[in-house]
């Protein structure tokens, strides 16, 4: 009657495990709806970082995943040699498949890009747009950023580089998104992501810049009905709410990854379910990620959904959304409770 | 046969995690220092949380065979089955007092 067995996968995640890692937060630019806070965060020695992917390879062999990983910042590039020596011993990882780098993309010259070209584990390049002329962008990312990160697009996608462009939506650039759409399918750029503002770190400035559910709506239906149209880039809608649109579109909308199948690194080693949910979940150096992962508290409150509060509680289409917990963090201290964006 | 006689404590040794997975309606024990994760049934996990809770082996009969209304020979094979795995998986551990 009372039985247990040794099961061959991790009961938490699926088949792939995504590492967000923010190996600096140091940054060239000053954006206005940046996450971070004023004060950088201290970094770890070369050697930490690599020990860091040591625990990363443990844990994916433990748990029969495979790996993906997104390097970045702050601006990863300023911290160019560790960042190259990372990539180089993620190449030769047999447990994580690939990995970005996320970037503003300033500081990409053709220097950089000849390296990145060598980097057989290297998938794709991240740059971040706000809009889609200077003075939208600019009025976010700073002077001059517009043309920088133009620039780094087109020198990565001559080299032959795939390139994603992230944009982060707001009242701010609401009405750029068609256009951003058009310039970067025209540049060659291979994806487009959409994330919400969070109202945190520098942005925490910009809550009256944060989309009300209606105005969210009205965007999420304008990408969906361009992308309809089979736009020149692909614009990934798997992310929360937009399941809202199109319920039984497989490729419209997806679980929040925190707690399920995903976790950020920060600069000193302190572990968070999410960039945009910054609480301190564990040390990956001091703890561990099996202690982390199967341990926090935090992470076991995310994945059940009985936890969820408010709409996304009774929400029909939980099995699809449960929105996203850094939002509902941010706006109101409670990391279950509604998405204040919904418009359901 | 494993040594655990009438008076003998046990524990779950050090970084072992024993809790239901709700949302999969399932019971799992992991290791938070090794990474090894193990799944387990509703009794198992009854044991083990007992064993936790810091019980002798006697006592920890006694209340699996009550709550469980199991007769003693099945009693008896069960708890012997859970905890041989448990002690072989580096689960639990015999208390030292």
């Amino acid at each position: 009657m009372a039985k247990t067995r040794r099961p061959t996968e991790d009961p938490l995640a699926g088949d792939e495990f995504y590492f967000q890692w923010h190996i600096t937060e140091r940054c060239n630019r000053a954006c206005k709806h940046c996450y971070q806070g004023d004060r950088a965060a201290a970094e770890l020695a070369l050697g930490d970082l690599l020990t860091i992917v040591d625990r990363m390879e443990e844990a994916l062999s433990k748990w029969g995943k495979r790996g993906t990983l997104s390097l970045t910042g702050g601006e990863p590039f300023i911290r160019r040699e560790e960042l190259y020596a990372l990539m180089r011993r993620i190449d030769a990882s047999k447990y994580i498949a690939y990995y970005d780098i996320l970037t503003n993309g300033s500081l990409i010259s053709e220097d950089e890009v000849r390296v990145l070209q060598e980097h057989p584990g290297l998938r794709r390049v991240q740059v971040s747009l706000e809009g889609a002329t200077g003075e939208s962008n600019d009025a976010i990312r700073g002077p001059g950023s517009f043309e920088s990160t133009m620039s780094a697009i087109r020198r990565l996608r001559e080299a032959g580089i795939v390139v994603s462009v992230m944009a982060t939506i707001s009242r701010l650039n609401q009405h750029q998104v068609p256009a951003m759409i058009d310039l970067v399918g025209r540049e060659g750029v291979s994806f487009l992501a959409l994330e919400r503002l969070i109202p945190e770190g520098k942005g925490a400035g910009l809550s009256h810049q944060v989309l009300t559910p209606a105005e969210l709506r009205e965007v999420y239906e304008t990408v969906y009905r361009i992308v309809g149209q089979n736009p020149p880039v692909r614009v990934l809608l798997y992310r929360p709410l937009f399941a809202l649109l199109a319920e039984d579109d497989p490729v419209v909308g997806a679980l929040c990854s925190a707690g399920s199948n995903a976790l950020t690194i920060m600069p000193d080693g302190t572990v968070y379910p999410c960039r945009r949910l910054p609480i301190p979940i564990g040390h990956v150096l001091e703890d561990g990620f099996f202690k982390i992962w199967y341990g926090s508290e935090v992470l076991w409150r995310i994945r059940d959904p009985g936890n969820l509060g408010g709409r996304c509680g009774r929400c029909r289409l939980i099995a699809q959304c449960r929105g996203c917990r850094a939002m509902a963090y941010c706006t109101t201290g409670d990391y279950m409770a509604e998405d204040p964006q919904c418009w359901m | 046969m494993l040594d655990v006689k009438c008076g003998k404590r046990l524990r779950l040794k050090e970084g072992i995690l024993i809790r239901p997975v709700s949302e999969i309606d399932r019971y799992y024990i992991f290791d938070l220092r090794g990474g090894d994760h193990f799944e387990c049934n509703y009794a198992a996990y009854w044991v083990l949380q007992s064993i936790g809770k810091g019980v002798d082996f006697s006592e920890l009969y006694s209340k699996f065979t009550d709550r469980f209304e199991l007769d003693d020979e099945t009693a008896e094979r069960d708890l012997e089955e859970v905890l041989r795995f448990a002690v072989e998986n580096h689960i639990i551990e015999e208390a030292v007092i």
